[in-house]
């Protein structure tokens, strides 16, 4: 494969930029040559800012304008190679060295970044998301002391940001001081309930202080976390210039997860708009719409994906799922069916098959499914979630608490899986285990209703 | 629903330098390296190894394509001179008869290489990653597993320079797309069994159209196809029958998307555990916390994420002692983006110590893959190859033939636990590629620790070790009851008031297998004081004092 034109013009910029140009002339204008298959919207909004920067050739703002647009859409290299541009005329300009340190990590340029964030938290002492970022990038380069000082020094300025008290917490684990961490831990849990990076560092705390229920509870509520960092005077304005596929599917999928349906699915259908034939989106779309219940749109939005692509698994899964929600349980099972047939190893596949024979009142066969589901993906909570309530329907009752408290360990947030385990103890006369479970139920989800009504039926108010 | 995560690949930069000279001057080795070290000279196709590895006849970016690549060094013909075996790709579709071969080359006793694959009967045509030697059947000479995308094989040695494909009959052909598999015994009931790693539940038709974010065709991420599968353990039944005792020993409680293996103690128990890296999913610590049942205990031992709480894309590991201390540390590879990652043992835990080790910001602009903790310049303390090669197209690229080509990186180990990066890796003459297995060996029988390793689609590359040394080194070719090499036993090495502990096994790095001897640099040191083996049996012998300069058998039963 031949080296891209677009490295070419980046790279011949980069090398008239250090010195191998004209003595007053202003560095090229970073552009994007290699255009094909970008995004329509990414390669139009580049385009625009590479031409006001051209037309104010000297104008530091236009190039840092461009640096944002590149960033913001995650073509890091380009944005790097801007964000040089711009600081060539505004070396004062510490927000953009910031920004351009993100660039360069991405780009594998871990060192430089970390001493351009360095420069910058030294020249803006009181800007958080330096201080914090620093303390982040010092942690990974092994500086315990610098960023337990960075940590610090952002809490004091931000006291209400949890991933500062994280990272503090980190360096307190990893100094040999759990106790202290698992403080600075739940306190950044009561600023964000939801902190995975929280969830994950208290268990770590919790398993050396010896406490090792607790911490198998939280590194599991933790699992698939990922270190936040704090926003800064440029992000809303970079946010704006997100409008690339990759990186706006990216932001919907978050949105979901954090539960802001309505939100992730504006996104979606904005993308809609300019890719209305693509697979991968419409079934996301599909799944958001599914769960706000808006089946009848999902529905659509999923048999064009089926029309666009035939035979993809995954489309026939989503309308499996789709169906279940509309009611409409044999096409659910015909769809499950075909998601099977076409993907036989794919546990989603199976698990949404054993959901329609469920529905049809086909439990045995649904039992089977379930386990074949959870063969296939150890790793998927709800498989065993269900796969241990349909085994107490099934009086497989020893079969049904190891699923349900293997579904508890892997999703520790899951509410059902406690009450059905609860029940399942309740309606065996199990009363010592039943109460066990409400406990541990009381400490999760303290102020649910499901919670007060296990409390209710063991009499245990 | 199902929702397609990361249909779209992710694309970012690597820099256009590679990592520069570490600081310099801070290590205390009696002959610091040069300026611009060569420590190896490549030497593949001057011996005669002339083995082409194929990614793929046509590039249809099917995930199988990233991660093939595998081979390494075995004795084949018992003849104390190590011979190499390269396992092909091809093209990844089912059913697939018309890939080249495997080969198997023997050393000869001028240091060439003579292609012996159809006289040895080990040309096996399956589209194939690792693979692993040991002595399966007792009856002393070497075996081999190489594992396929579809249907693994198991050769048996029959001593006299051929092999059978004894698969059927020993019940190992495991179906599913294996990536490394690992002799050892974890019944301790004296022969080896099985441990296969599975990467995914793959097939064609599952494939995905993803992109790099400048709209490129790029391979997916293997999280992309939901198809995490379960590892296999094959017990030896000591009949040259084996059988999948997988469930019954608990690995069905755990499915991954698994590329590499470390068999050890890891909790000091006295029974063997593996750990398992999973690519892009949580690693697997496979504790026997009780004999024959392992449970998976990684998350909460601290080696199965980063330290945020994410997956990292796991490759090669070794499990190693690199501070000497008794126990077996691990060093895993990681896709660029993350840091490799290196898990200190704590006895009851792992931390991740691998800012301090000086292998964090290295690592961060590379793919790694195959990996390997020797000490290659004899001063006595360990150091480190990785071998790297992308998985994606990720602009720039390094190599104007290959888009997915990056350097490897050699690091000298500065016996803190601390390590510093070799420019040029060692070798700044040899071009770079996509490498993925690194095997390690003597293989030219003179004390310092060669490479093999293996660039997809592109020639193998044989690294001799050729830098002056900066110490003494003792070898021990660590024997069972047969006259093959006792894999699972640990070493303990005294040099005045220092241990120094190893473990006999083949089964490190990526895909690959490696020189089974145990070697050592000693630095100043002029003989072993006293050598310590533990077998597999949990048995106790001690050998020496042992003189510095040469190999040394230690048998069974010979010891005291």
């Amino acid at each position: 494969m031949p080296l891209r034109p677009t490295i070419l013009a980046t790279a011949l910029a980069a090398l008239l930029a250090c010195g191998g140009g004209p003595a007053d002339a202003p560095p090229e204008v970073v552009e994007l040559v290699h255009t094909a298959g970008v995004d329509e919207g990414v390669v139009a909004l580049i385009a625009e800012h590479v031409a006001r920067a051209r037309s104010r050739p000297t104008d530091a703002e236009a190039r840092a304008t461009l640096a944002m647009v590149f960033e913001a859409n995650e073509l890091w290299s380009e944005a790097e190679q801007a964000w040089r541009d711009a600081l060539a005329f505004e070396d004062e300009n510490e927000v953009w060295r910031y920004h351009l340190a993100i660039c360069a990590r991405q780009r594998g340029g871990a060192e430089e970044a970390l001493e351009l964030v360095r420069r910058v938290a030294k020249a803006l002492p009181d800007m958080p998301g330096a201080r914090h970022r620093l303390g982040a990038m010092l942690l990974e380069a092994g500086d315990e002391a610098g960023a337990r000082r960075e940590f610090e020094a952002a809490i004091e300025l931000v006291d209400f940001a949890p991933p500062c008290y994280v990272g503090l917490a980190e360096v307190m684990v990893r100094t040999g001081d759990p106790a202290r961490a698992a403080q600075l831990c739940r306190r950044a849990l009561a600023l964000d309930p939801e902190s995975k990076h929280a969830h994950y560092t208290l268990g770590l705390a919790y398993r050396d202080l010896g406490r090792m229920d607790e911490a198998e509870v939280e590194l599991n509520k933790g699992l698939n976390a990922s270190r936040r960092y704090l926003s800064d005077p440029l992000t809303k304005r970079i946010e704006r210039f997100r409008v690339g596929y990759t990186v706006r599917m990216l932001e919907a999928n978050r949105l979901e997860k954090a539960g802001k349906l309505p939100e992730a699915a504006a996104i979606l259908e904005s993308l809609l708009l300019r890719h209305p034939q693509d697979h991968t989106l419409l079934n996301n779309l599909a799944a958001v719409l599914t769960r706000q219940g808006k089946t009848d749109r999902a529905l659509e939005l999923l048999g064009r994906a089926a029309e666009v692509t035939p035979g993809e698994f995954s489309t026939h899964i989503n309308l499996a799922a789709c169906y279940l929600d509309m009611g409409n349980f044999p096409l659910a099972l015909e769809n499950a069916e075909e998601a099977c047939r076409l993907a036989p190893k794919v546990g989603q596949a199976h698990f949404v098959r054993a959901r329609a024979y469920l529905a049809l009142g086909r439990t045995g066969e649904a039992y089977a499914e379930l386990k074949e589901a959870a063969a296939l993906d150890s790793t998927a909570g709800i498989f065993r979630a269900l796969l241990g309530e349909v085994a107490g329907r099934l009086g497989e009752h020893d079969a049904a608490v190891e699923h349900l408290e293997a579904a508890i360990r892997m999703m520790p947030g899951y509410l059902p899986a406690f009450a059905v385990l609860c029940r399942l103890h309740h309606g065996r006369g199990e009363r010592r285990e039943a109460l066990e479970v409400l406990q541990r139920t009381r400490q999760a989800f303290p102020n649910h209703p499901e919670t007060a009504a296990l409390g209710r039926l063991l009499g245990a108010q | 629903m199902l929702r397609l995560c990361h249909l779209v690949a992710a694309a970012s930069t690597a820099s256009l330098v590679a990592c520069g000279p570490g600081d310099g001057g801070a290590r205390p080795a009696p002959a610091p390296p040069p300026a611009s070290p060569t420590w190896f000279w490549e030497h593949a196709a001057a011996s005669g190894l002339d083995f082409v590895h194929v990614r793929a006849h046509q590039q249809r970016f099917w995930i199988p394509e990233t991660v093939t690549g595998g081979g390494g060094f075995l004795d084949y013909d018992g003849d104390g001179r190590l011979d190499v075996y390269c396992v092909q790709g091809g093209d990844p579709v089912p059913q697939n008869q018309t890939n080249e071969p495997n080969r198997l080359f023997r050393q000869e006793a001028d240091g060439t290489f003579t292609d012996v694959t159809d006289t040895a009967g080990v040309g096996d045509r399956g589209y194939g990653f690792g693979c692993t030697a040991g002595d399966h059947d007792g009856d002393g000479d070497t075996d081999l597993y190489v594992c396929n995308l579809e249907g693994n094989v198991l050769f048996r040695n029959e001593g006299d320079g051929t092999f059978t494909d004894v698969t059927e009959a020993a019940g190992v052909g495991e179906p599913r797309w294996s990536s490394a598999a690992s002799f050892f015994d974890y019944d301790r009931d004296g022969d080896l069994d099985l441990f296969v790693v599975n990467y995914l539940n793959w097939k064609p038709e599952h494939e995905l159209p993803c992109q790099t974010s400048y709209g490129e065709r790029d391979y997916c991420n293997p999280i992309n196809y939901n198809a995490p599968t379960r590892d296999t353990l094959y017990r030896n039944e000591g009949d040259g029958t084996f059988t999948d005792v997988s469930e019954q020993v608990g690995l069905g409680a755990g499915t991954g998307t698994g590329l590499g293996l470390a068999c050890a103690d890891f909790d000091g128990d006295g029974r063997v555990d593996v750990y398992v890296t999973n690519d892009g999913m949580p690693n697997h610590l496979w504790l026997q916390l009780e004999p024959g049942r392992f449970t998976d205990r990684a998350l909460l031992a601290g080696c199965a994420v980063n330290s945020s709480g994410a997956p990292e894309a796991g490759m090669g590991v070794h499990a190693v002692d690199v501070e000497s201390d008794g126990d077996w540390d691990l060093f895993m590879t990681h896709v660029r983006e993350q840091t490799n990652t290196f898990y200190r043992n704590q006895g009851s835990s792992f931390a991740d110590t691998t800012a301090s080790t000086g292998l964090s910001a290295a690592s961060v602009p590379f793919t790694g893959f195959g990996l390997g903790f020797h000490d290659f310049d004899l001063d006595g303390e360990i150091d480190l190859f990785v071998a790297n090669g992308r998985v994606g197209l990720w602009p720039p690229a390094l190599s104007e033939t290959d888009p997915y080509a990056e350097p490897n990186q050699l690091f000298l180990g500065r016996g803190d636990g601390s390590f510093e990066e070799v420019p040029g890796g060692g070798a700044p003459a040899v071009a770079l590629g996509t490498s993925r297995a690194a095997a390690f060996g003597d293989v030219d029988d003179d004390g310092d620790v060669d490479i093999l390793y293996i660039d997809a689609h592109a020639s193998v590359r044989l690294l001799q070790n050729d830098l002056p040394r900066a110490g003494n080194w003792i070898g021990l070719s660590v024997l069972g009851e047969s006259t093959a090499a006792a894999l699972g036993a640990t070493v303990r090495v005294r040099t005045g008031e220092r241990d120094r502990f190893r473990i006999v096994h083949t089964s490190y790095s990526y895909c690959a297998t490696n020189d089974p001897r145990v070697h050592l640099g000693l630095g100043a040191a002029e003989r072993a004081d006293e050598v310590e083996v533990r077998w597999p049996d949990g048995q106790g012998e001690r050998f020496g004092p042992l003189e510095a300069g040469r190999y040394h058998t230690l048998r069974k039963g010979e010891g005291r």
